[in-house]
């Protein structure tokens, strides 16, 4: 331990100014600084400069760190912020080979590197946007895609294949040639040739693009949207919330009854296995159920999604199978300025939330490249190096108007369909993680409810709070649209007793959250809570029985009812 | 350095070990009256890093999985601890190779485990197939698995082997053939993840299970777990089998061999540090070496292995027909994909989703590994 402390004066000297205390740092620290990066980004030169960078950086702010304690960690979110800037789709050999190296692959000529460099960036980002499953991404990103297509529109078609397949696809002068059909040198031939090609136009565009302003505008813009007010006390699951926002901003106001019940979250329960953490409420098909919210409403939404693979990332079983992104800004904010300036606010998943929740669905309203800052609908702002680092990355705008739209009746029985069999059945979306497993639907109360009577098992305080605080209201939301429905709808009266049932499921599951209140410190977890606990769950468990009960029993009437139409 | 009086000591575990880290707690308070200990319980990796990063940093983390990446950042080089309290040698090699990143050691590893082959014994007495022996080969561990699956001594259908369909799971067999996933450094998969030996490995693998002989599989809905003759399991499945009151039923051997291939395993494990943030790092470590290395009661009924052969010892672990078996891979294992790059751990559910698809012939091998390859 002793040799820890010249460490902490030495930070403090630093922080005082002293630069050869700085130096000193520098000197202990700069080994394993080019070992974080070059374990990043695999490539030791570019390690040394960026440690290069990073320390110049810590050098200039180093006044800002607020404990000596935490020179260590907060040198390396530097370096890792370092790191991401410079980091091109996984570093400078995965989908991307920088024109510099085809130098070192045989045509010795290094100039221009920065504006090839850049270019490959560009190529790289629409490579990796065509390779994505998720066909919107494509439409929202025109201007990089667009960009990309300017370069390679003037070389012709054999130097374009050999360009993107060195480039794009990192195949090696030797399997380009087998591919190809062609020698090794023709290669590198059409490598030389299509490089000098498109050094030429790059340059003329970017001088004709400067000329024009267009650049300028675009790297130094701003937008902040006024949005209108929601007008309606906002629902616990925040997603909802948001959406609802998003669609009145896009002059469409939906009750957030409806789009609760339409979107089934009125419907859900999920319960993390191990103990009472509330992580089950963000569990689903972010994809399916993002589009599903805004699809039964007429609208398309574009998504934008993926995990930064050197953090650590929050609700492992959602994001499990998001591309593995990195955290550059191509990705990210002309996603945001694109939907922001069609007049979209921005649906993302927050991880700079603030206490009481660790991570949950914000919106975004503005951009302002200047400050480097995005606001957020309800105040406060999160900057670009949040955005675009943060672990998981996903992001929802409004991208136009459906045709068709399914009929309100449609849009019911779907609805119904969808509550008992998350009911019955629990969640159709199933994580492949072996590390955590949830239990959904009716079994959800019984999970929790088992928990609670196992005295062996620690309980997680703040995630039973969250629970019993969203679950009471979605269902009080599926009362509200339940009874809505009943009142527009002929013929379902059983709708309105199932309306009432889960009314008081969520007076019961109020109770809970009175008893254990969300964000609040509380009393202990006593064998008496517990057993309280149990008591308001199994009751509602009872009552949401019923309530599915009823539900089916509508459901069957209407089936036997279109059978007869049918049959008529 | 502060005074040891009155400190409290902060402790963040993603909800792992609750009660072991609570014994602790007890007994450390017990023998040093004025320092409190506070465990907190983080849902997740994520989580735990929200404390590394808030205004009351923990002083000691644990983590699920031994991420190097951000034990490097946030905890301090333990070698120091170790050699002063002359803990290095006591703790297995094949930990203390898998764990190191370079000459430093950024966390103790725990929640240690390697996978074995568990058999039924009496599924093979029954249908009267001799048990495997540790030299079998990848074509004797094939036969024995196609050889018991589907025949039926009672009403329920039988499946030679349990094991999920998970890239992680084949790991072993693929290293155990002298294939790998990725280069010794993690920089790359080219080369390696498309090697002959790699493509063979999970060839045989994916020919297994679309032999139906294999569960869970996507091609059998109804296959069950305890219809199986064999399991590749992690010494966790042996602790369920304890727990089941059959441990006497089952016995376990080594993955088979492949011919020109090598004695190799993955290894699974947590790890617990000290934070470089920590004011008071010789305090947290006597904790922590309370905790990982003078807590036998902590295997009194095992999930996981010691990491030390004098717990090891002390537990009687050493001696027992299974356990003992685990202890013994631990001198073969290998640096796995998980720990040698982070881009590939985090593609693993798409990898399996793939293959999921490969085992139900709606995707090509070859085809996938050129997709995966773009991952690294």
């Amino acid at each position: 331990m002793s040799e820890l402390l010249p460490e902490h004066q030495l930070v403090e000297q630093a922080r005082r100014g002293d630069t050869e205390a700085f130096g000193e740092l520098t000197l202990i620290y700069r080994r394993q600084a080019v070992r974080w990066a070059e374990g990043m980004t695999h490539d030791r030169s570019l390690a040394e400069d960026i440690v290069q960078d990073a320390f110049v950086q810590a050098y200039l702010q180093i006044h800002t760190l607020k404990e000596s304690g935490q020179f260590v960690p907060w040198l390396y979110r530097i370096l890792s912020n370092y790191v991401r800037m410079r980091m091109r789709r996984g570093g400078p050999y995965r989908r991307e080979r920088p024109f510099s190296s085809w130098a070192d692959a045989g045509n010795g000529d290094r100039d221009g590197s920065e504006s090839a460099g850049f270019l490959a960036e560009q190529c790289s980002s629409a490579f990796s946007l065509q390779g994505c499953d998720i066909p919107e991404q494509l439409l929202l990103n025109k201007e990089l895609l667009n960009d990309t297509d300017k370069y390679l529109g003037c070389l012709n078609e054999k130097e374009r294949e050999v360009f993107e397949a060195s480039c794009l696809h990192q195949r090696t002068p030797q399997e380009i040639a087998a591919d190809l059909n062609m020698t090794v040198p023709t290669v590198y031939t059409y490598m030389y040739r299509s490089r000098q090609k498109i050094e030429r136009y790059y340059k003329g565009w970017r001088i004709d693009a400067f000329r024009d302003g267009s650049v300028t505008s675009r790297t130094l813009s701003r937008r902040t949207l006024r949005l209108p007010v929601m007008g309606e006390k906002e629902t616990k699951s925040v997603l909802v919330n948001h959406v609802s926002h998003m669609l009145l901003s896009a002059g469409y106001k939906v009750p957030l009854c409806q789009l609760m019940g339409e979107s089934g979250f009125a419907f859900r329960m999920k319960v993390f296995n191990q103990t009472t953490f509330s992580d089950g409420i963000y569990i689903f098909d972010w994809h399916e159920e993002v589009k599903k919210l805004f699809r039964n409403t007429g609208f398309e939404v574009s998504i934008v999604s993926g995990q930064i693979s050197h953090l650590p990332v929050p609700v492992e079983a959602a994001v499990e199978r998001f591309p593995v992104v990195t955290a550059e800004e191509d990705s990210v904010l002309p996603f945001i300025r694109t939907a922001i300036r069609s007049g979209n606010p921005v649906l993302f998943f927050d991880t700079h939330t603030e206490a009481p929740v660790l991570h949950d669905w914000s919106l975004l309203c503005g951009y302002d490249d200047k400050k480097r800052t995005c606001s957020l609908a309800g105040g406060g702002t999160r900057t670009y190096l949040e955005l675009i680092s943060s672990p998981v990355r996903f992001m929802a705008a409004i991208s136009g108007r459906l045709e068709w739209a399914a009929s309100q009746e449609d849009r019911l029985i779907e609805s119904l369909r969808f509550a008992v069999n998350y009911a019955r059945e629990g969640c159709s979306y199933r994580p492949l993680t072996p590390y955590v497993s949830y239990t959904s639907g009716l079994a959800a109360y019984a999970k929790w409810i088992q928990q609670l009577h196992n005295p062996h098992l620690i309980l997680n305080r703040h995630g039973l709070g969250h629970m019993a605080m969203v679950y009471a209201d979605s269902r009080k939301h599926a009362a509200r649209y339940l009874q809505d429905r009943s009142e527009a709808v002929a013929n379902y009266d059983s709708l309105a007793h199932a309306a009432e049932l889960y009314a008081e499921v969520s007076g019961d599951l109020d109770r809970l959250c009175t008893l254990v209140p969300f964000g609040e410190c509380g009393p202990d977890l006593t064998w008496e809570i517990r057993q309280q606990c149990v008591e308001y769950l199994t009751n509602a468990l009872k009552l949401e029985e019923q309530a599915v009960a009823c539900i089916e029993s509508v459901l069957a009437r209407w089936t036997e009812e279109r059978n007869d139409n049918n049959e008529v | 350095m502060k005074s040891n009086q009155d400190y409290t000591l902060k402790v963040v575990t993603p909800n792992r070990h609750l009660h072991d880290w609570l014994q602790a707690k007890s007994v450390f308070e017990r023998l040093n009256p004025h320092i409190g200990v506070s465990i907190i319980q983080a849902a997740d990796n994520f989580a735990v890093m929200k404390q590394l990063e808030s205004d009351s940093p923990p002083d000691i983390v644990h983590l699920r999985g031994y991420d190097a990446h951000v034990l490097d950042a946030y905890c301090i080089d333990h070698y120091g601890f170790l050699r002063e309290d002359q803990l290095e040698e006591d703790i297995y090699e094949g930990v203390l190779r898998v764990a190191r990143s370079g000459e430093r050691l950024s966390a103790i590893p725990m929640e240690v485990t390697t996978s074995l082959i568990l058999y039924d014994k009496s599924v093979f007495d029954r249908e009267g197939v001799a048990y495997p022996s540790e030299d079998w080969t990848w074509n004797d561990f094939s036969a024995v698995v196609q050889r018991l699956s589907g025949s039926t001594g009672s009403s329920e259908r039988l499946c030679g082997l349990y094991m999920d369909p998970d890239i992680e799971n084949f790991e072993p067999f693929v290293m155990r053939s002298k294939g790998s996933y990725l280069s010794s450094d993690g920089t790359t998969a080219r080369g390696y993840l498309n090697s002959p030996r790699t493509i063979e490995a999970l060839d045989n693998i994916i020919a297994l299970y679309r032999s139906g002989s294999v569960s869970p599989s996507p091609l059998d809905s109804d296959a069950r777990k305890d219809c199986c003759a064999m399991k590749f399991q992690f010494s966790w499945s042996a602790a369920q089998i304890r727990d089941e009151g059959k441990l006497e039923q089952f016995g376990c051997v080594g993955l088979p061999g492949f011919p020109n291939g090598t004695e190799a395993n993955m290894l699974y494990m947590d790890a617990a540090g000290v934070t470089r943030q920590s004011s008071n790092p010789g305090l947290a470590w006597a904790f922590l070496r309370l905790f990982l290395f003078e807590s036998p009661d902590r295997f009194k009924e095992p999930w996981d292995l010691p990491i030390t052969r004098s717990l090891a010892a002390r537990t009687g672990m050493n001696s027992h027909p299974l356990w003992s078996r685990f202890l013994d891979e631990l001198a073969v294992v290998q640096k796995s994909a998980f720990y040698l790059n982070k881009n590939w751990n985090a593609a693993r559910q798409r990898i399996n989703h793939d293959i999921l698809d490969i085992i139900r012939g709606d995707s090509d091998l070859k085809k996938s590994i050129q997709q995966w390859l773009s991952y690294v």
